[in-house]
């Protein structure tokens, strides 16, 4: 029971990682299809389809990151209080990071069929795309808040 | 198991994207217009060849022209479906004619070759083998019944037209069937669109010929938008009373313009099958898109073929212009 703490820190930083990262593998996955649509029919929209690709992919990293504040703010014997605020702190970018990546997947691969109609749309398509990092950002900055508030 | 075994909106991430890419490759309204205005024939045609629709000859029949175009279309949306069975709504009315044609093959002293549809969902050989040796059990379970009925009709009466009309309905049953089954708005709509301008058709064709009660009922498939009883007492009363009631429906506007001419009801009919599939434009994932890809594939073929027609028959640009069909793009 005394080692209950840390097994709650180690959760949430398994949380962090897994539930981002498998929102930008859903993500990624999504806008990969769409974007090996448009390179089929015109190999020269590599690079513009490549920027629209990489987008979702954040949410992992995000997910990454606070997995790392976590288990570097993991020590022996943590009281169960702490451990359950760091599990508290990894649930924002966990979860937001999930449907935040899924669903900026899902913009981004619309606007690679823009930039399939129009190339020069693809601004455009970055911004539509990027407007759900919003929220995968300010879930990640509540989650860096609350583990420096747990330890 | 189902939940898994459920196609996702993005499982046709790929294929949408590629039929986005060759959208712009699709007539738009100002080619057809340059079609339009163009001097002779062979201008026409050639500006279809320098569109990339394919080389042209002094000798090139037009119809096997787009005839070809189209395949163009056809095996592009084989090539990007992983199961070409999601147009059965559109491609069915293809196998019921290749059926159609292989019971009249029957009964023809030297049968005709070539008469099969190819965009078909089912293995055309292997209709037409099973129409051949009577074998009606081969057949898609949904055609049994209406091959072996249009086929007795056509050996015990040899009413050819009846016979038609039990395989153009159970067409209609199928393509409502199919739209109910996909789970798609648009494509029950679509569903339901085609079965009543079909049904409208029908019925304006058995008021002008006198058709019997048993006849027009043998011929019209119910359907939400149209009352079947009411449409079979109004055909056996008149175009007029056909007209009448339609104007009491959602297809009110077919009625006007069937008064105009039947032209403008021919191409009301097409445009409406367009305006369902329009908002696909905006969908970004789904069959939809794939779905509207083809139509508009077919609205571009039939627009060619009225102006290349037209052009051969030296008609006004004018008359051109109010048959050709609303394009997608």
């Amino acid at each position: 029971m005394e080692n209950l703490g840390v097994a709650f820190a180690i959760l949430g930083a398994a949380f962090a990682a897994m539930f981002a990262g498998m929102g930008s593998a859903k993500g990624v996955g999504t806008v990969g299809k769409s974007a090996a649509g448009v390179i089929t029919e015109d190999p020269g929209k590599f690079g513009r389809v490549l920027i629209l690709e990489i987008l979702p992919g954040t949410q992992g990293l995000y997910g990454f990151l606070a997995a790392f504040m976590i288990m570097n703010n993991i020590t022996v014997g943590m009281p169960l209080s702490q451990g359950l605020g760091l599990f508290a702190a990894s649930l924002p970018i966990a979860f937001a990071g999930l449907v935040s990546a899924i669903h900026q997947g899902r913009a981004a691969a619309a606007g690679c069929g823009l930039v399939a109609k129009r190339p020069e749309g693809l601004g455009q398509a970055i911004i539509l795309a990027a407007m759900v990092e919003t929220y995968a950002v300010l879930a990640l900055l509540i989650s860096i808040l609350l583990i420096g508030r747990a330890v | 198991m189902s939940l898994f075994n459920k196609k996702q909106d993005t499982d046709y991430a790929y294929a949408v994207a590629r039929v986005r890419s060759n959208e712009l490759s699709l007539l738009t309204e100002a080619d057809t217009e340059q079609l339009i205005e163009a001097a002779s024939y062979d201008e026409a045609m050639q500006k279809l060849a320098d569109s990339g629709w394919g080389e042209v000859s002094k000798d090139t029949d037009y119809a096997v022209y787009l005839e070809d175009h189209f395949a163009s279309h056809w095996a592009f949306l084989e090539e990007i479906l992983d199961d070409v069975h999601e147009l059965d709504l559109l491609l069915i009315q293809n196998d019921m004619q290749n059926l159609k044609a292989a019971l009249k093959n029957l009964l023809l002293p030297d049968p005709a070759d070539g008469v099969y549809s190819k965009a078909t969902v089912y293995d055309t050989d292997a209709i037409v083998e099973a129409v051949k040796v009577k074998e009606w059990g081969d057949l898609p379970e949904f055609m049994q019944a209406p091959a072996q009925e249009a086929y007795d009709v056509l050996t015990t009466t040899s009413n050819g037209q009846l016979a038609d009309a039990i395989i153009d309905r159970a067409t209609l049953e199928r393509i409502l069937y199919l739209g109910k089954k996909s789970g798609s708005s648009v494509l029950a709509n679509i569903a339901e669109r085609k079965v009543a301008t079909a049904n409208i058709k029908t019925a304006l064709r058995c008021a002008n010929t006198g058709k019997t009660r048993d006849f027009i009922d043998s011929s019209l498939a119910e359907c939400e938008t149209l009352n079947k009883v009411t449409l079979t007492d109004a055909a056996l009363n008149g175009a007029d009373t056909v007209l009448n009631y339609l104007e009491m429906t959602d297809y009110k506007e077919g009625a006007e313009q069937f008064r105009e001419s039947t032209s403008k009801f021919e191409k009301w009919c097409d445009d409406l099958l367009m305006e369902c599939v329009s908002e696909a434009k905006y969908t970004p994932f789904g069959v939809e898109p794939i779905v509207a890809y083809y139509v508009a594939s077919d609205a571009e073929v039939k627009t060619a073929r009225i102006i290349l027609s037209a052009k051969k028959n030296n008609l006004s640009k004018d008359l051109i212009r109010e048959r050709v069909r609303t394009l997608y793009v």
